[in-house]
């Protein structure tokens, strides 16, 4: 039986690269990600579940980085907003965030970019219904959501041509 | 954050027993989306915390099975696997679609609905379907196994009957067999993001006739527990469903809130309002159990 520890060592792979972290034990997802492997693109806006600021991808699914102990992370696969570009080259989702004008002071943005990649990962055609209903969990205070639904519906477009 | 010892367990067994020797000052996590929020804000609720103990990974808590005459749930399954799994979609999909209305997608895919159902918020969006399924819960601990009625679980807002050393194995409810409608509403306060204020789970057996043979009806955040309103029931049992009927039953399930709860600050909001919620609720139910032409196993 486990005795219980206020520091904990997790093994998970981030971004594709294995990686392992000592930390107290109420560490939180998104601490482990900002403070200890020091990648801040993943915002803290609310804390609580409320924003998505902090959203990532957890073995194929976005989640609230804020509400993950990072005990339960052990084991898991991560994609942050920096596991997004390939060889120097932004993603297809964030380019069409940018040509869409999707992005005014960008603190939802990485949150949003990892929302938009776990919907298009799981449905790659998705209604206009079904990409507002994939970011409900996003708030954005700037651009009033339409021109991120656009760009997602862009980037989908791009992307099934891409596969096609 | 409060600080806190992490524990986690790989199975069932060793998990009671963790509880056992922790009992009192130990903390159960599964999605931690309750669980979380709560240390964070340093919740009276979790003042006796000093120790949690993650179940997240055992793999055999998390499961939504068909087995022959009732279906099975883990308290590990998620919001979003119940509301995708073919078995939920077809014989509950009164869950399936409260499980649906969850908070967000990132909610949903981290928030169980043992967490649901332990949490014991007034307004959790699937107890109230689960009441409407008669289901119960499997708890285990040190000392063994029982079963009880999720209607007997809730003793009071975020507090349950059950034991701390104890934790929720599985979630059990007959299929309901024959003609069945149903209906899950709930009013939120944003759409995608919102604790629920109050929810109606409406599930209606006919006859072929549509004569109200079986009527289940439970409410959330508007009894000091989540629960069935057999007062509601019994009015429209072996009863054809008219206009001034389901308007009856509104009406009776708003003074079934005020002698049950009493008056409270909130009641010149909830009592109008549920009134609505319901006579909605038993109308939907009551037209797609009409509309069921075969719903026979
Ligand atoms: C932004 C946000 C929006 C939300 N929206 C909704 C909503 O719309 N509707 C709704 O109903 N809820 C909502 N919730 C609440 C929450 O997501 C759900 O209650 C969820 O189902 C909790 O499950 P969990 O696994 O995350 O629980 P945890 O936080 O892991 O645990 C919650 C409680 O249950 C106990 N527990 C967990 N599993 C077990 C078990 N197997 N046996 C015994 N005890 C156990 C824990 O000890 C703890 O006390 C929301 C939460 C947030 C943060
Ligand atoms: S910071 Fe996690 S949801 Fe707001
Ligand atoms: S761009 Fe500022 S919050 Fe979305």
């Amino acid at each position: 039986m486990d005795t219980g520890s206020r520091e904990i060592e997790v093994n998970l792979t981030v971004n594709g690269k294995k990686v392992t972290v000592t930390c107290p034990a109420n560490t939180r997802l998104l601490d482990l990600l900002r403070d200890y492997l020091h990648l801040t693109g993943t915002k803290e806006g609310c804390g609580i579940g409320e924003c998505g600021a902090c959203t990532v991808i957890m073995d194929g699914k976005a989640v609230n980085s804020c509400l993950v102990l990072a005990g339960s992370a052990d084991g898991s696969e991560i994609i942050t907003i920096e596991g997004m570009e390939k060889d120097g080259k932004l993603h297809p989702i964030q380019e069409a965030f940018v040509r869409n004008n999707a992005i005014q002071c960008g603190f939802c943005t990485p949150g949003m970019v990892m929302s938009a990649k776990a919907l298009l990962d799981a449905n790659p055609d998705p209604t206009e219904e079904e990409i507002k209903i994939g970011i409900s969990g996003n708030l954005c205070r700037c651009t009033g959501y339409k021109q991120i639904v656009d760009a997602i519906k862009e980037a989908a477009e791009v992307l099934r041509r891409r596969t096609a | 954050m409060k600080p806190f010892e992490y524990l986690r367990a790989s199975g069932v067994d060793e998990a009671c027993k963790t509880l056992a020797a922790y009992s009192g000052t130990c903390a159960v996590i599964a999605g931690g989306t309750d669980l979380l929020v709560a240390l964070r804000s340093r919740s009276k609720r979790v003042e006796h915390v000093e120790k949690v103990l993650d179940i997240s990974k055992i793999r055999d808590l998390d499961f939504i099975e068909d087995r022959g005459n009732e279906v099975a749930i883990g308290p590990l399954a998620s919001h979003a696997a119940l509301a995708e799994s073919r078995v939920t979609r077809k014989y509950a999909p009164i869950l399936a679609e409260a499980a649906k209305t969850v908070g967000s997608p990132q909610i949903r895919a981290r928030g169980t609905v043992g967490g649901n159902i332990a949490n014991a918020s007034p307004a959790a969006d699937t107890i109230p379907p689960l009441l409407t399924l008669d289901a119960s819960i499997n708890v285990r601990s040190t000392s063994g196994e029982r079963l009880l009625p999720l209607a007997e679980v809730f003793a009071a807002p975020y507090r349950t009957t059950l034991r701390p050393d104890e934790i929720i194995t599985e979630i059990v409810f007959p299929k309901p067999a024959g003609r069945y409608g149903h209906s899950f509403i709930k009013l939120g306060r944003r759409k995608a993001l919102s604790i629920s204020r109050m929810n109606v789970a409406a599930l209606i057996g006919t006859d072929d006739e549509g004569t109200m043979k079986d009527v289940r009806i439970a409410v959330g955040s508007v009894m000091p527990v989540p629960s069935r309103v057999s007062a509601v029931e019994d009015l429209l049992k072996g009863q054809k469903l008219t206009d001034d009927l389901a308007r009856e039953a509104g009406e009776l399930m708003s003074s079934e809130m005020i002698r049950r709860s009493g008056i409270r600050w909130s009641t010149e909001y909830k009592a109008p309002v549920i009134k609505v919620l319901t006579r909605r609720a038993i109308v939907q139910a009551a037209k797609r159990a009409m509309a069921e032409t075969m719903n026979v196993s």
